[in-house]
């Protein structure tokens, strides 16, 4: 057969091509099914953390599941740590079976984020089905904080003799006396290590004013948190929050606070005098007793610590509480559940649109018109999207915010939409409609990865891939990616765009000025250690 | 209607005959008319397949692989000197070429097992642009003896196939390969591959 060809070829008067010029071995890699995209905000301005700071920031995974996080190509990553890219990070569940998210395997873990310049936070995260998960974690400057939070940095705050022990009892007070912390003389503080804290204490006492919405939205994990009750058990609910400080105290050699001896800490804050109380259904009054919680490093686990009753001190009403550790502190109701399946939405247009799209909404209870969380979605019109762990027995209200696919607006119908009880199966119907102008198009760019070695042999990736008009400075949009295509529709004609995905940290980016539907490529090397785990080392 | 005397040198108007023939289309067989001394109408079909098991020449693949050859030829013969002939005519042609492989066991990546089949299957079949072929040859010998029983013939020729249809089709996390730009590109690839060389040898026997 091999001669026969030969002497075809040899009498054949096209040229000779070898069968397997220029083509490739394209690999569907879509073996991660559930992805998590992190979206890391500053606190003050709303705005996902610029590409400068992100650089210093860093996820870490912790809690019962944390193994199970992996980055969005199935590689674990290094000490549970996740790089932040133009504030996202990245990362995906494993494939492995028994981490498959489903109603009976709920994956749980928590995700703390620490920056320098911010205050560190966490946020508990439970996943019971696979697909696209996203995530908002806000983070609270410290010299810039939103508006309701208060933060005071004390230097030499307190000093200790060689022995560790305070010498001078002092008290740390934010602006207008919101929230005050008494270290008392004699006090001795450790680290996490047991080292003794000696010299100099530092001190940030931050105040979270729970009556105004950026506050809330600040909360630390969220209204929304998953506790670990005093009776040991571990539930998942809703928070009425009467007031949240978090107190961070440091020695001049850096090192913070984390138990004491000989003494605590006093703690009090002022609480709003319009803040609800879901016990007696009315304002909070003098004599209520409302439960005391803490918040340890990156566990996103609230715990609670036991309770206080409401004072009231100069016609203030005050909570006070003493702290035997170090963390966040808040004081709280603890209610209702969270159902794992919710009802789901029903996005519609007022006119067929292709293609899928990231709405965004802030969550608010009916009730005290609390804010609860941010839900991110992707859409697609007419279709049902799946909800999770909404809370139960209350009545919300979701604002609609179209930062993520700005030519879509909600009808003045659905905005807010009024959902009395989110559990259920019933859809929630919002209506959406387009505003393109005329000058709508739909951008496709496919991405390849491909191994140094081996650049004949290319991956065609499914996870997010993200844009931003760069002709009007708009927002970062995140675009999903199926086989190495990203469909990016209400693309604006003659806007320049770029489009970049972000693989273990790395940012890989182009830039396309639209002038029509245009099809653009990129092509992505990885590094050679993810080549070894995915084709198999030497 | 007389047979051919071979003493008088001439030949008769008719005659038929049937033959065996082997070369690179196949082993067949073959009727020959006669209807003019130097014309004769050949109708004939041959066949062959080799299949290859792919495990053989690589252990991590398994798959086969064969070669298909033959067809249905209706060819007419011009004999312009005593042994040398031309030959012009149409092949049906069963020329194809079809492969499929998969990985011969499990692959762990990333810590999970996926089975050879979740990897995905490769296929590729190729068969010629056209199925009716045109065929022109040259000849020694004789598909109808002149004078006796036997006689025999060697072929050479040519069959034009067009460019080659290749198809290819992937499963599983293989599915991208065969994107209708790939399949472009293999068939970009072999487009060359428009001719298919006759070589044949045939033994006839004449009936009338």
């Amino acid at each position: 057969m091999i001669a026969i060809l030969i002497v075809a070829s040899v009498i054949s008067c096209k040229k000779i091509t070898n069968p397997l010029d220029n083509m490739q071995l394209l690999i569907d890699y879509n073996i991660v099914k559930t992805t998590i995209d992190v979206h890391i905000r500053d606190a003050a301005t709303g705005k996902l953390l610029d590409r400068e700071t992100s650089k210093m920031a860093m996820i870490t995974v912790s809690g019962s599941d944390a193994e199970a996080v992996v980055d969005v190509l199935g590689m674990a990553p290094k000490n549970n740590k996740f790089p932040v890219n133009q504030g996202i990070a990245n990362m995906a569940l494993s494939p492995k079976s028994q981490y498959i998210p489903d109603q009976n395997n709920v994956i749980s873990f928590a995700l703390g984020i620490e920056l320098p310049g911010y205050l560190p936070t966490s946020k508990q995260v439970n996943i019971n089905q696979a697909g696209r998960s996203f995530i908002t974690l806000e983070v609270i400057p410290v010299n810039n904080p939103p508006s309701g939070v208060k933060v005071k940095q004390a230097a030499a705050a307190a000093q200790t003799g060689t022995n560790g022990k305070v010498v001078a009892p002092a008290t740390v007070s934010v602006s207008g006396g919101d929230a005050a912390v008494h270290i008392p003389q004699g006090i001795v503080m450790r680290d996490a290590q047991g080292g003794l804290l000696t010299g100099n204490l530092n001190v940030t006492l931050v105040h979270f004013d729970l009556g105004n919405s950026a506050a809330q939205a600040s909360f630390p994990g969220g209204m929304l948190p998953r506790v670990k009750k005093s009776d040991g058990s571990i539930q998942s609910g809703m928070f009425y929050s009467a007031g949240c400080v978090a107190v961070e105290i440091t020695d001049d050699q850096g090192k913070q606070a984390a138990t004491f001896s000989d003494g605590t800490l006093a703690l009090t804050t002022a609480v709003s005098e319009g803040t609800f109380n879901p016990v007696s259904q009315t304002n909070i009054t003098e004599g209520d007793i409302v439960p005391v919680w803490s918040m340890s490093g990156n566990s996103g686990l609230w715990n609670e610590e036991g309770y206080s009753t409401v004072n009231r001190e100069n016609g203030i009403l005050t909570l006070t509480t003493e702290l035997p550790h170090l963390s966040y502190y808040s004081f709280n109701w603890f209610t209702g559940t969270l159902c794992e399946e919710g009802r789901p939405f029903r996005f519609t247009t007022d006119r067929p649109l292709e293609g899928s799209f990231l709405i965004k909404g802030k969550v608010y209870r009916q009730e005290d018109n609390c804010y609860l969380n941010t839900i991110l979605m992707w859409a697609t019109s007419d279709q049902l999207i799946p909800t999770s762990w909404v809370p139960q027995g209350v009545g919300v209200n979701i604002e609609w915010d179209m930062e993520n696919s700005p030519f879509l607006q909600p009808s003045p119908g659905s905005q807010p939409t009024f959902v009395d009880e989110w559990c259920g199966s019933s859809p929630i119907p919002v209506e959406l409609l387009i505003n393109d102008g005329g000058g709508l198009t739909t951008l496709t760019v496919s991405v390849s990865l491909y191994c140094p070695d081996d650049p004949d042999v290319v991956i065609k990736p499914s996870f997010m891939a993200y844009y931003r008009n760069i002709s009007n400075d708009g927002p970062v949009i995140p675009v999903e990616m199926v086989e190495g295509i990203a469909t990016v529709s209400g693309i604006y004609l003659g806007d320049t765009y770029e489009i970049w995905m972000i693989y273990d940290g790395e940012e890989y980016t182009t830039e396309i000025n639209v002038t029509q539907n245009e099809y653009s490529y990129m092509d992505v090397e990885i590094p050679a250690d993810v080549c070894d785990e995915v084709f198999g080392g030497n | 209607m007389d047979f051919p005397d071979e003493e008088s040198g001439v030949s008769t108007d008719y005659g038929l005959s049937v033959g065996f023939k082997f070369g690179t289309h196949g082993l067949g067989g073959e009727a020959c008319f006669q209807f003019h001394p130097n014309v004769h109408l050949r109708l004939g079909t041959t066949y062959f397949k080799y299949t290859q098991d792919l495990s053989q020449i690589e252990p991590d693949i398994q798959g086969e692989a064969f070669a298909k050859v033959g067809g249905v030829q209706l060819l007419a013969n011009y004999y312009f000197g005593r042994p040398f002939f031309i030959s012009a005519g149409a092949l049906y042609n069963f020329f194809e070429i079809d492969m499929f492989g998969l990985l011969s066991e499990s692959q762990t990546i990333n810590g999970v097992e996926f089975h050879p089949e979740d990897i995905g299957r490769l296929e590729v079949n190729l068969r010629p642009g056209w199925s009716l072929t045109p065929y022109f040859g040259v000849g020694f010998g004789r598909t109808l003896a002149m004078y006796n029983k036997l006689s025999f013939a060697f072929e050479l020729g040519i069959v034009y196939l067009d460019s080659p249809r290749v198809q290819l089709h992937t499963t599983g996390m293989l599915s991208p390969t065969s994107s209708v730009e790939q399949q472009q590109q293999l068939n970009e690839n072999l487009a060359w591959l428009n001719l298919y060389p006759n070589i044949s040898f045939q033994l006839s026997y004449r009936i009338f």
